[in-house]
């Protein structure tokens, strides 16, 4: 309780309270200790006093008492109203019997009491008795008794406490302001220190010093604090330039890394225009090739109209559908995004078209039916499909339908598994006769076949059954199918 | 039980007075007045050559009464004055009473008192009488009585004169007496 007031006064009450309270401790404590003192020297006092008037009034009763003369010693007792602290007294003869008394005025004879008691004094409340035998001669000849009252012993209680009392609060006052003067030499101290802690910690300012005024401990703090402060400040200082180095550096790097990024992205740039540049060569060179190819198509028609043999005729007509699916190879190539690869199903359809067109049927309606999936295939896979498709309509349309009013050709190219389809072109025709091998035929259209399914590491199957079907089952090469992602 | 030995207390207290109170029969008026007699001495100073020596006898004559000597000599058994232990002398002659420190002469009376005191006349013998005109006569202490009580006078001149010393505690007493030098 006392700890936890003290803790939360400030230094200077704490000091100022410290010192009040033992100075005050201190003197209350002298103080009691001299009024205690002093009581008790007094009370011998009092007795001695008592002592030296009961015996003298003893004595001087002695002659009283001896010839029995009551008056005279009713007399000499009567001079005790001279004491005003005396409240009664008597004296007693040799046998104890009262032979004179006293009363002060409006006090009662009431020693009695005090007469059974040994000789000596009893200190009472209000009251100091004694009792003392007369001596004549080495013999007791009766006794005294007085009653005193205390009021000299209380007054002087009173006094004694005022005094103290008044001294106490002298003392208090000048120790007051002594010490309201004097903690300045401790508390500024601490309390400079405390506040410049406070602007510190508020300004941020590790620059300022606390003014070293004393050699004691105080003194000693006020040091500690200011080398607290140095090297707070040195290393302030320090992480300063640490940061701001760290920040060149960062400035440095991200110049680096802006310059950089700029580099890559012209780089980027770079490849970008010239990758667009490329795509429009390889567009340019697809449309160019289609375009010769064409061209060749064009020059082979118009050669094939000069001739008559029908059979010449039937080989410019094959060449040109060989090189029109070339051609359109190309040309699905640069129109399609990619640049790379085409969807077969789309070349099928317009493949079929051109060969229906060609061929030029008159006596016979043929239907092409396209169930080829859309798969994609790439440019070196593409030529050789195309070729093989071209040959397989081509046979269908020169052989299948002979003496038919209509037929129908059905294109379907599908996936069996991730890298291996298979191309199959079937007809609802007349049917291979038995004598013709296709796989050892003099037809150049089935050599073709034959060493395109061969050079895609396919295989041939024929299916006769409702007409003829043709099955080539292959797979893209891997070193192919790598290059064409690369590329894309 | 401290009542009841509170209560015993009081009882034997109260016994204890009254057996005193009957031992104390009033006094006779000579045993009174040699008690007084014996007293004077303890208030009286005699000078030094009135003694032998240190350790000498103080005596105490009593003329012509065998009774009061009597009395006297009961009273005095085994005490002393001034440390000196007290010896009863009893003669007719004043003559033989001259190295007494106290003269009791009773109740003689002139002529023979006159002779007498004249005898003891300059010498430091403290000289008590019952006389009337006794302390008129030269005597020093006379007693009388007053109120059913002894009472004395001293003649303090008279005494001063032999050489006595009388306590003022006793001359305050006495009832005072002034030698009218003269009258007789």
């Amino acid at each position: 309780m006392l700890s936890k007031w003290i803790n939360a006064c400030s230094i200077k009450s704490k000091l100022i309270n410290i010192v009040m309270i033992s100075s005050c401790l201190g003197l209350i404590v002298a103080g009691t200790a001299f009024i205690v003192f002093d009581r008790i020297s007094f009370k011998q006092t009092i007795v001695h006093k008592m002592e030296t008037l009961a015996d003298i009034i003893g004595s001087n009763c002695t002659a009283s008492i001896t010839f029995d003369n009551r008056r005279d010693a009713t007399e000499t007792l009567d001079a005790l109203a001279a004491e005003k602290h005396i409240l009664s007294a008597n004296v007693r003869d040799k046998t104890g019997a009262v032979f004179a008394f006293y009363n002060r005025v409006g006090q009662n004879f009431d020693l009695d009491t005090s007469y059974n008691r040994n000789y000596g004094y009893e200190f009472k409340n209000d009251f100091i008795v004694f009792h003392r035998p007369i001596y004549l001669e080495n013999e007791i000849v009766g006794s005294i008794a007085l009653k005193a009252d205390l009021e000299e012993l209380k007054a002087r209680l009173r006094y004694n406490v005022t005094v103290v009392a008044i001294i106490i609060m002298i003392v208090g006052l000048l120790t007051l302001v002594l010490v309201t003067r004097l903690q300045k030499f401790i508390s500024d101290p601490v309390l400079k220190l405390a506040s410049l802690a406070e602007q510190i910690s508020k300004s941020k300012d590790y620059t300022l010093r606390a003014p070293k005024e004393s050699h004691d401990e105080v003194g000693k703090l006020v040091e500690t604090f200011n080398a607290m402060l140095s090297e707070i400040h040195e290393r302030d200082m320090q992480l300063l330039h640490a940061q701001d180095r760290l920040e060149m550096r960062v400035l440095e790097r991200t110049t680096e890394l802006e310059k950089e990024i700029q580099e890559r992205r012209s780089v980027e740039d770079k490849i970008r225009e010239s990758l667009a540049e490329k795509e429009v060569l390889l567009k340019e060179i697809h449309h160019r090739v289609k375009n010769n190819l064409q061209v060749i198509t064009s020059l082979l028609n118009l050669q094939s109209r000069k001739i008559k043999d029908p059979t010449t005729l039937e080989m410019f007509r094959d060449s040109q559908g060989r090189v029109k699916s070339m051609a359109l190879i190309h040309e699905k190539l640069y129109r399609s995004s990619d640049l790379s690869r085409i969807n077969f199903a789309d070349y099928a359809d317009n493949l079929a078209k051109y060969l229906l067109t060609s061929f030029k049927m008159e006596t016979c309606i043929v239907r092409v039916q396209n169930m080829a999936e859309p798969i994609y295939l790439s440019v070196d896979t593409a030529v050789p499909c195309g070729l093989i498709l071209n040959e397989l309509i081509s046979n269908c349309l020169k052989h299948a339908f002979t003496n038919r009013s209509e037929g129908q050709i059905t294109i379907k190219f599908y996936h069996i598994s991730q890298d291996e389809f298979v191309l199959q072109v079937s007809d609802n025709g007349v049917g291979i006769p038995g004598n013709i091998d296709y796989m050892n035929t003099t037809s150049l259209g089935m050599q073709l076949v034959n060493t395109l399914t061969s050079q895609l590491d396919g295989k041939i199957e024929l299916l006769q059954d409702m007409g003829t079907t043709f099955a080539i089952t292959f797979s893209e090469p891997k070193y192919k199918k790598a290059r064409v992602e690369n590329v894309a | 039980m401290r009542k009841i030995a509170c209560i015993c207390m009081m009882i034997l207290s109260i016994l204890a007075c009254f057996s005193t109170i009957v031992a104390q029969e009033k006094p006779s008026e000579e045993q009174v007045k040699a008690a007084f007699l014996y007293n004077f001495a303890k208030f009286t100073e005699w000078p030094a050559s009135a003694f032998k020596n240190k350790t000498s006898d103080f005596v105490i004559g009593v003329l012509q009464n065998d009774n009061f000597a009597g009395k006297l000599t009961d009273l005095v058994k085994n005490k002393q004055v001034q440390g000196r232990a007290i010896k009863i002398t009893i003669d007719d002659s004043p003559e033989n009473l001259k190295g007494c420190h106290i003269v009791y002469t009773g109740t003689i009376s002139s002529p023979l008192l006159e002779s007498t005191l004249s005898t003891f006349d300059k010498l430091p013998i403290l000289t008590v009488g019952d006389a009337s005109g006794f302390v008129q006569l030269g005597g020093i202490i006379r007693f009388f009585p007053l109120d059913e009580k002894i009472r004395f006078e001293i003649n303090a001149e008279k005494a001063n004169s032999a050489g006595i010393r009388i306590s003022s505690k006793l001359l305050k007493l006495a009832t005072p007496f002034k030698a009218q030098i003269g009258e007789h």
